[in-house]
């Protein structure tokens, strides 16, 4: 990159590169070479793990050169148009254009504009079917692609489900077909569809009904599936983990070794995609992890390790695991976290185990303000966890506790709302209660409170968003319910939260949308000062979409769901099952407890608690 | 339950280093904690501090700003034992390689100067620009030869003119290469310290350099010496 250029933008240090960990490989030595492209800021994509696992997996093959590509910011994208600057790979400096794929990894809705600027940037056609022989394969993965639809016209070809062992198989198809001269842009491509968890909407035709939802997906071949099943890594300790990767130079979001302990979810949150989709619980042995963990301490140096997975506490050996971590991590000096604790799994023995639960603020998600709510949308803990969970905080002298709710949940009345004002005003109560409490410090409970977004594959995929006045209205309600200043109360943006659905539920004909969203120059939807909802609307009025269709509008159990096409292993009378509970109130049993018959364990899996 | 630790004795090690090519983008934080990664990586016995939350002791000689680079930077870091008992050879070997493209250890040793005692540094400045010529070369000097030599400088409580010739030691501007080369030596003691930047800022104000297309012009920055009054500083 240009010095006068670097010197004139902020940050240089995104883009100059040449970190510790990246890996150089020689062009000539190498047949395919991979862009893996995260479609947001370079601080946000280098802290990101699937990125750090296919980039480390894919450099482990002779032969295949994997490199990393992030979003400019808005001042180097400036640069880069006047200057006529193509979007380069930050390893070679090469073109993305140059690439045998340019993949991405898609996290989260509002990052689609930023995708196709990225493309853009790159000279790389934004519709697929404009690309020619010479260019390279577009393929999107990560959580968004469990719903393709509203992207299908950019992409070459979705991987859906966890990529590690599929990507090496799509690099070995290509190679292969290049070397015996069977490749053509169309061949390839109908031979990825064969590959288990390759989605290639191109040859996937959607037909609609009069109504204007969907009538059905018709593949265009008859040896490709009707359905694309997501993949699944069998066994986490026979698979490759990034112990030594890439190290930024500047500071980045989450800068620190992450270590994955277990995929999957053992709860079933009827909100949580994520608890869904990444079906069925699969956890690492305690002797990887440790192996891991100290081979990514000698290679990276770091001092702060974070435990991940989407509830820790729920990992079957977590006293095992942190018994054998302490010693490890006190004698080097290393700060163990962990996230997403579950309130009813909070003890005084883990926090005095983890030093980040020790110095910093303690965080619970009740997500509802009654247990009627609570058992809605089976969250499965009760106020007597949470008021439990804050003594042992308040025993030791925290005065601080952030709480997260949900607005807008189905089943949700006023009541529920004015919950939430009453939980928070009772654990300042217990604060006062509890003998040991901090003399020195006043107690302040954060009450943060997000939109509900109905997410595909999960039992409130059906439900019809709140709109945004609805949601607004709610926000104001629980201001006004909340009268003691000791309780700080944050929310999210509604409109925000709409566009969110609108894409998270979308079909194929959003794509003219997004495509005219990109020709206008959007990018950056998800940071707040790039966020305009009013011109977002005049684009979907140009394009003749009506997005409150997507947003606000209850879903058919009868309908075919844009994401039909994709199977995720758990079945959709699964989910309407668990929906018909919700509206019950009744809550069901965790997966160890007892298997709910969600149809995940036809996946397979080592170390999982399925029948 | 924060384990009692034992006080560790510990001595004080002097690094010196070059920071060049895209390290250069790099800021003194960035490579604050990429030298605490180095060294566990590597193996050198850092001394922990012995507080709440224990962390290792790097303190860098002189600031250098972003956008410059540098043959001859210096970083005392506390490394467990006695002055006997450190190993200096195994540090400097464990150090040989950094990895790191840009950065080298230069040296290693056990110090016997403080930084506080450092007065000026020697910069290098290239700059690639259209109508580069020996005109242009002389036309640079006389600017930076001027006293006074007023600038605007941005501090953190804003804006303020200020007379920045008493902070330029020595300067000389020369044609060659089809670049115009600036060599000058400017105060770097902590009270009184120039950023080299506002050489090229004033260059670009008063004699037009660096106004052209971006991707044909260019300057470089390099330190190349630093000194303890008239004796480089060790």
């Amino acid at each position: 990159m240009n010095s006068t250029i670097l010197k004139s933008v902020s940050k240089p240090g995104r883009y100059s590169g040449g970190e510790y960990g990246q890996i150089i490989k020689d062009k000539s030595a190498v047949d395919c070479r991979v862009a893996f492209c995260f479609p947001d800021t370079y601080e946000i994509g280098m802290s990101n793990l699937g990125m750090r696992i296919l980039y480390g997996v894919l450099n482990t093959e002779e032969g295949i050169w994997c490199e990393r590509a992030f979003a400019p910011w808005t001042d180097m994208t400036e640069q880069m148009k006047r200057h006529h600057l193509p979007l380069c790979a930050m390893e070679s400096g090469d073109p993305l254009s140059a690439f045998d794929f340019v993949a991405f990894t898609l996290q989260y809705e509002l990052c689609y504009t930023t995708v196709l600027q990225m493309l853009n940037l790159s000279g790389i056609p934004l519709s697929a079917a404009a690309r020619g022989e010479d260019m390279p394969i577009v393929v999107g993965g990560g959580h968004c692609a469990f719903n393709p639809e509203p992207m299908a016209d950019f992409f070459d070809i979705f991987s859906i489900g966890e990529g590690e062992e599929a990507w090496p198989e799509l690099c070995r198809l290509y190679r292969g077909m290049k070397a015996d001269g069977r490749y053509s842009r169309a061949a390839f491509l109908h031979e990825a569809a064969k590959i288990e968890g390759f989605y290639v909407p191109s040859l996937y035709t959607v037909s609609y009904k009069a109504d204007g939802t969907i009538e059905g997906f018709a593949p265009k071949y008859d040896d490709i599936p009707k359905r694309i099943r997501k993949r699944i890594v069998k066994d986490l300790d026979k698979v490759y983990y990034p112990t030594k990767t890439y190290l930024p130079f500047i500071e980045t979001v989450q800068d620190k070794m992450v270590l994955e302990v277990y995929r999957g979810c053992i709860r079933g949150c009827r909100f949580c995609q994520a608890g869904m989709v990444c079906r069925p619980v699969r956890e690492k042995s305690v002797d990887r992890l440790f192996d891991d963990a100290k081979c990514m301490y000698a290679n990276s140096g770091y001092d702060e390790m974070t435990l991940s997975s989407l509830s820790i506490s729920d990992y079957s050996k977590i006293d095992e695991l942190t018994d054998r971590f302490v010693e490890f991590t006190t004698q080097n000096h290393i700060s163990l976290s962990l996230p997403s604790l579950r309130l009813d799994s909070f003890t005084r023995e883990l926090m005095d185990k983890v030093s980040t639960v020790r110095t910093g603020s303690l965080t619970f998600a009740p997500e509802a303000g009654t247990q009627r709510l609570r058992d809605a949308i089976n969250k499965n803990v009760c106020e007597a966890d949470l008021l439990r969970a804050v003594n042992v905080a308040f025993d030791v002298g925290k005065s601080a506790v952030k709480l997260y709710f949900m607005n807008g949940l189905p089943t949700e009345t006023d009541e529920d709302i004015a919950g939430i004002a009453d939980l928070a005003a009772r654990v300042i109560d217990a604060f006062y209660k509890n003998q040991n409490h901090n003399r020195q410090r006043r107690p302040s409970v954060t009450v943060s409170v997000s939109c509900f977004v109905p997410k595909p594959f999960t039992p409130f995929q059906w439900e019809k968003q709140d709109t945004a006045q609805e949601l607004m209205r709610k926000q104001e309600l629980l201001k006004s319910k909340i009268t003691d200043r000791k309780i700080i109360y944050n929310y999210h943006d509604a409109d925000v939260s709409f566009l969110e659905a609108v894409f998270a539920r979308g079909d194929r004909r959003l794509c003219a949308a997004i495509a005219k969203a990109a020709e206008r120059g959007f990018m950056f939807d998800a940071w707040s000062e790039y966020f305009h909802l009013d011109k977002w609307m005049e684009v979907f009025a140009e394009v003749g979409i009506d997005p409150y269709y997507y947003a606000t509008r209850g879903f058919g159990l009868d309908e075919v769901l844009p994401w039909d096409i994709i199977d995720i292993g758990v079945t959709k009378e699964f989910l309407a099952r668990e929906r018909e509970k919700a509206y019950a109130g009744i809550p069901t049993d965790n997966c160890r407890e007892k298997c709910s018959g969600c149809g995940a364990n036809s996946l397979g899996g080592e170390r999982r608690c399925c029948p | 339950m924060l384990p009692v630790r034992e006080k560790v004795i510990h001595t004080t090690v002097r690094i010196r280093f070059s920071k060049v090519g895209d390290l250069q983008y790099i800021s003194h934080l960035d490579l604050h904690r990429t030298f605490c990664r180095l060294f566990v990586r590597a193996g050198v016995p850092v001394w922990y501090s012995e507080g709440y939350s224990p962390h290792p002791h790097l303190v860098f000689a002189t600031p250098l700003s972003v956008g410059a680079e540098s043959l001859c930077e210096y970083l005392d870091v506390s490394i467990v034992g006695t002055p006997e008992e450190i190993d200096i050879p195994d540090i400097r070997a464990r150090l040989a390689d950094t990895g790191i493209a840009g950065l080298t250890v230069e040296d290693v040793y056990l110090p016997s100067t403080k930084f506080s005692s450092i007065t000026d540094s020697d910069y290098r400045i290239e700059i690639v620009t259209s109508g580069a010529d020996a005109r242009l070369a002389r036309a640079c000097e006389d600017v930076l030869c001027e006293a006074p030599l007023c600038t605007v400088k941005r501090t953190k409580s804003g804006e303020r003119e200020v007379d920045i010739s008493a902070q330029i030691r020595k300067v000389s501007v020369d044609f060659a290469d089809g670049r115009i080369k600036i060599a000058a030596r400017l105060c770097a003691d902590s009270s009184s310290f120039l950023n080299p930047e506002y050489l090229v800022k004033i260059l670009r104000e008063r004699c037009g350099v660096l106004c052209g297309d971006p991707m044909c012009e260019s300057y470089s920055i390099l330190r190349t010496a630093v000194y303890a009054g008239d004796k480089e500083f060790q």
